[in-house]
């Protein structure tokens, strides 16, 4: 269990700024897309932008996709993050379309 | 640090008032505890102490505005495994960040935390099933 945690951090991406993110993510989920082993391993993200530092895990296993997020500062999650992971579930996870299907259903 | 903080990235962005837009918005108002979970908003004393334990493991915590009552946890449950940050006598909350990159081996207590997530338990550690909550309320504060 050690040695995995550890092999895990090693292997964190690094990604700068919600740009950076968006770019990560998105290879995740094309690689994902692609191969149902690699879908399945936890994802880690080390996020930066100036001195604030997070760490992001995301489960692309199955939909929905989830995110777990950690700033090493212990401060909660910028809205512009926020909004980058919403951006991504909503314009390249479907979330759009199971939106507007579930606004349709209560109407 | 106070509750006022703002990161970097917290600039404010204009509003958009277009039907796509307005149905992005709500939808971001729903996402966390849906699809995102946030661990910065979890207290120290709230966190599970598995988390926090192991001899062998040196872990960094989230310290957040709780610093004191942190080390306090801390000083009582994982002083040897307190990651210090470049050869102070005590952690320094700016340098937590630092100390972080620093360290040798990785911080494993953030990936245990994480560990601590998945579909079925999406719970974040501060949820009281996981966690002996106040544990450390009637011990001596930590003075500097």
């Amino acid at each position: 269990m050690q040695s995995k945690e550890l092999e895990i951090l090693k292997n964190y991406i690094p990604a700068q700024g919600p740009e950076g993110l968006k770019l990560v993510l998105e290879n995740l989920l094309e690689k994902s897309r692609q191969d149902k082993d690699f879908a399945a391993k936890e994802h880690f993200i080390y996020y930066q932008i100036g001195d604030q530092k997070s760490l992001i895990k995301v489960d692309m296993s199955e939909d929905p996709v989830m995110f777990w997020y950690f700033d090493m500062l212990g401060r909660p999650a910028t809205r512009i993050v926020k909004k980058t992971i919403a951006e991504f579930l909503w314009e390249k996870c479907g979330e759009r379309e199971r939106f507007l299907k579930d606004a349709g259903t209560k109407e | 640090m106070s509750q006022e903080f703002k990161n970097i990235d917290d600039a404010e962005q204009p509003e958009s008032k277009t039907p796509e837009q307005l149905n992005f918005e709500k939808f971001l108002s729903t996402i966390e505890g849906k699809y995102f979970f946030d661990g910065g908003k979890t207290q120290i004393h709230d966190a599970n102490p598995a988390f926090l334990s192991g001899a062998d493991e040196r872990v960094v915590l989230r310290l957040g505005n709780k610093f004191a009552d942190a080390l306090d946890y801390l000083n009582l449950h994982n002083r040897e495994n307190v990651q210090y940050n470049k050869g102070l006598s005590q952690p320094d909350l700016s340098g937590m960040g630092a100390a972080i990159e620093d360290s040798t081996p990785a911080p494993k207590g953030w990936i245990k935390g994480f560990s601590l997530f998945s579909r079925e338990e999406k719970k974040p550690v501060s949820a009281p099933a996981m966690g002996e909550k106040n544990e450390h309320k009637n011990k001596t504060p930590h003075k500097p």
